[in-house]
């Protein structure tokens, strides 16, 4: 039996598929640019990388897969995907890593499982964290990242070498080349650092930061964070992503967080600047916010909320990855169809 | 009673309802021919009662009705021209035949019998005047009015208006409560006289306040009449969100209203009660609006059941072939695809609109963004009854419930990957009513045919205690050692016996399947 379909224009405004992936893109731009205002156009290389490498790769599975390209299938969420993926590698990683993960994210995560709508795993995430299981010295090297003074004399030239250098070897000589130190070569992240002080304890930590010492000195960080947090609010406004995904982290988090600082004393540094610091604000949402792998119940999606931010915490304090976001939301990503089949809402007229 | 003014979900869609244009009733000229559309059930039934080439007069029965088939009654006098079995793919894959009436243009009656007295009657020939006038609910599911005042006698204790047009567009209740709101509240007296009703309540939309003035002046100084203001939400108009957003209560699943001591009816259901009481008139018109895209044009028409779509327009002069035509609301409507097809007791509105401004994207993939669960009144999960009835996993679309889905259409609405949600719900649903059908079958065959083997073996042994003489019969010809003539007889009685039960039983056997046939072929 066919009935027809009839959606008639103009009486409810919609958005389609498209314009949502497009306005997420839109959000994800003000975080960019400050990004780029610190670590210069190493940042838009990478997501340049990455999101054409992600394209290709969706081209050619659905291609591979006999879909009608041109109509059906082919929409922004590569790109998104792509973006993501750059976004959240180290800058100045050789150009091959963007492509393995755009591969493993796109065609392994999505397109293995069934294209858009039918993927269990965030797929940005996915391919983060295959690099970082496979490559840990090349991922976990933010060097450049940390030395803001260091960054001002690379020109474009010197950033496209860093980037384009073929052999392994030669990209470990062309760093220290750069960093004057070679120590510095394993410097990483203001959460590096933290993880590295508390373990610590004989070295720092005994003086406790100032707040305002403590904004000063990560002003950066804490910057890019707001320019996502932005993105963020004003995906909300548009009713884009749910509330409920983005609340329940941060107040898992910062709750967390709280704990810590006051009870357990891991930490050294207030709570508040903690939501600020790493790749939390991005995760927080744009990708654990992604409709597809997450919970589709009202209270399911707080407890999946609920349970990246315990996780983010836990592998923060006492794991041995600096920043948790990928695993954490992959292992609330696995645990999403239990979620949903344990959180049914209450039908109309039926008594639960 | 009173707590809250709302159920979960549904959306507010933009009204598209001219306000200044719905309180004037315009009246159609009536077209040359009609075509009415009779269920093929009643036809196998033989219940048609007219022939080509007889002369009808208006009101006059045409077909009988069967069941859950209202009688139908020509909407002008004429000549009947053809009598033709078709189907329409846009509107169900039913057969249904179809009666041609040529109009004479004289319009004359039948017989009309007004009861003024309706008081001194009883209440079983009230409700039989009702059935044989052809009523049906006429806000949509077109359910027998007649059936449901039978079944409410001594149960219910409030009558519920339903004058909530909630899809867009459509503005003929809205017309009918300011054009005929004295004679609403007879129609209400009337069911209320009915069924010893006390309590009347109306809902309207708050965004129909010339109905409301209208009406809350016609009700003014009864007792037992209240008029109350709802939500302007889509779907208020349906039974199960009425009655949570009115009573805030909830209709058990698989229950009707009923059992929560409360009658629903269409206001025009109501309208046509009266008509058929107090003027002795059946069912032939209604009140229909004609709309285009931009509610510019909207008219309401006292349009006679059985008017092909095309004359209508023909009388706006509404060009029909670059405009595509929706024959009920905008949501819950179908789009018309042959122009003849006529005006039906529960259509309420023709819509007509650019053939560019429909939309028919193709279908993308779910990304489960949940616009569906948010807006399902229901609360429902349509992204999971889609992966469910997509994949045909009916074990588990039952256990997420696809059969509470009232097929309200906003899921389909609002979803940005443009997917056709209610065409797989419905699907899915016509598959497990026929699993479920299927298995109700097979139990009651399993019986027939265990019924039939205990008896075959009961048989059995009866030969068998012929055969090995342990009947007492046998016993007491064994003791005594006597082959009389009579025992004989006894014998060859008894398997002559036998044979006449073997064929009762297997006529009786035959029967029963043919009566299980006809019920699957009604049910389909």
């Amino acid at each position: 039996m066919d009935y027809q379909y009839t959606k008639v224009n103009g009486i409810f405004f919609f958005r389609s598929t498209n314009d949502i992936m497009l306005l997420v893109i839109l959000a994800i731009v003000p975080g960019i640019i400050i990004e780029c205002y610190y670590f210069k156009i190493a940042i838009l290389i990478q997501i340049l990388l990455a999101s054409f490498a992600s394209v290709i790769f969706e081209l050619f599975v659905l291609k591979l897969r006999k879909k009608d390209i041109y109509t059906y299938y082919f929409d922004f969420s590569p790109l998104l995907t792509g973006i993501l993926l750059g976004l959240s590698l180290p800058a100045y990683s050789p150009w091959w890593m963007s492509i393995i993960g755009s591969f493993f994210s796109i065609v392994i995560t999505k397109q293995l499982y069934g294209g858009l709508g039918y993927n269990i795993f965030n797929p940005a995430m996915a391919g983060y964290a295959i690099l970082l299981v496979s490559f840990p010295v090349l991922m976990t090297n933010w060097s450049f990242q940390n030395n803001l003074i260091l960054l001002d004399t690379l020109s474009f030239k010197d950033v496209m070498s860093i980037i384009f250098f073929t052999n392994l070897d030669d990209y470990y000589k062309i760093m220290s080349q750069f960093c004057d130190i070679p120590t510095f070569i394993t410097q990483v992240t203001p959460l590096e650092q933290i993880r590295i002080h508390n373990k610590n304890v004989l070295v720092n930590v005994a003086s406790v930061m100032s707040f305002v010492d403590e904004i000063t000195m990560y002003r950066h960080w804490i910057l890019i964070n707001f320019g996502f947090f932005i993105g963020g609010i004003f995906l909300l406004i548009k009713k884009i992503i749910c509330w409920r995904i983005s609340f329940s982290i941060l107040l898992s988090l910062f709750s967390c967080y709280l704990f810590d600082f006051f009870y357990l004393k891991h930490d050294s540094i207030s709570p508040l600047i903690q939501l600020f610091l790493g790749s939390t604000m991005i995760s927080v949402f744009f990708i654990a916010t992604d409709p597809v792998t997450t919970s589709i119940t009202k209270i399911g999606r707080i407890i999946f909320g609920g349970f990246i931010g315990v996780l983010i915490w836990i592998i923060r304090t006492f794991g041995g990855y600096p920043d948790a976001i990928s695993f954490s939301i992959l292992l609330a990503n696995s645990l999403v169809p239990l979620i949903d089949h344990y959180t049914q809402p209450r039908i109309y007229g039926k008594i639960k | 009673m009173r707590k809250s003014n709302d159920f979960d979900g549904g959306i507010d869609f933009m009204s598209m309802k001219s306000n200044q244009t719905s309180s004037k009733l315009n009246v159609l000229n009536t077209p040359k021919i009609f075509t009415i559309l009779v269920d093929d059930v009643v036809v196998i039934k033989n219940k048609i009662v007219v022939n080509i080439g007889q002369i009808v007069l208006r009101g006059q029965v045409l077909a009988l009705g069967y069941k859950n088939i209202a009688p139908m009654h020509s909407p002008a006098s004429g000549l009947i021209t053809q009598i033709t079995n078709e189907e329409f793919k846009f509107f169900s894959n039913k057969r249904y035949s179809v009666i041609n009436i040529q109009s004479d243009g004289k319009d004359r009656w039948i017989n009309r019998t007004p009861i003024h007295n309706y008081k001194d009657l009883s209440v079983n020939k009230i409700i039989q005047f009702i059935y044989n006038a052809g009523i049906v609910g006429l806000g949509g599911a077109g359910f027998l009015s007649s059936k449901k005042l039978k079944y409410s006698i001594k149960k219910v204790h409030t009558l519920v208006v339903n004058a909530a047009e909630s899809e867009p567009y459509v503005t003929s209740d809205d017309c009918l409560m300011q054009n005929f709101a004295t004679e609403i509240v007879q129609g209400c007296q009337i069911v209320m006289w009915i069924l010893k009703i006390k309590f009347v309540l109306i809902a309207i939309e708050d965004d129909k306040h010339l109905a409301y003035i209208k009406v809350h002046d016609a009700i003014n100084h009864l007792s037992g009449f209240e008029i109350r203001k709802i939500k302007k939400k889509y779907p208020s108009g349906s039974s199960k969100q009425l009655i949570k957003t009115l009573f805030d209560q909830e209709i058990p699943s698989g229950k009707h209203s009923i059992h929560l001591g409360i009658i629903l009816f269409n206001v025009a259901t109501i309208f046509s009660i009266k008509r058929a009481i107090l003027n002795g008139e059946p069912l032939t018109e209604r009140i229909v609006t004609l709309s285009d895209k931009d509610a510019l044009y909207q008219k309401n028409f006292l349009v006679r059941i059985g008017t092909p779509v095309k004359h209508i327009l023909l009388e706006n002069n509404i060009n029909f072939k670059s405009n595509s035509i929706i024959l009920g609301g905008p949501i819950t409507g179908f789009i018309v695809d042959n122009v003849n097809f006529p005006i039906l007791k529960t259509s309420n509105s023709v819509l007509f609109l650019k053939s560019s401004l429909l939309k028919y994207e193709l279908e993308q993939p779910c990304i489960r963004c949940t616009m569906c669960s948010r807006a399902c009144p229901m609360n429902l999960l349509p992204e999971q009854l889609y992966f469910y009835s997509k994949s045909r996993d009916h074990d588990k679309s039952k256990e997420y419930s696809i059969q509470e889905c009232i097929e309200c259409g906003i899921c389909e609405q609002v979803c940005p990957s443009n997917i056709p949600l209610l065409t797989y719900f419905r699907k899915e649903k016509l598959k497990i009513n026929k699993i479920i059908l299927k298995e109700n079958l097979s139990t009651k065959f399993k019986k027939l045919f265990l019924s039939r083997q205990s008896r075959l073996r009961s048989l059995e042994s009866i030969n068998e205690n012929i055969i090995l003489s342990n009947s007492i019969l046998d016993k007491k010809f064994e003791e005594n050692l006597i082959l009389d003539k009579k025992i004989e007889n006894l014998i060859t009685n008894k398997s002559q016996n036998i044979r006449k039960v073997e064929l009762e039983a297997a006529i009786n056997r035959a029967k029963q399947k043919q009566k299980l046939n006809k019920c699957l072929i009604d049910r389909q």
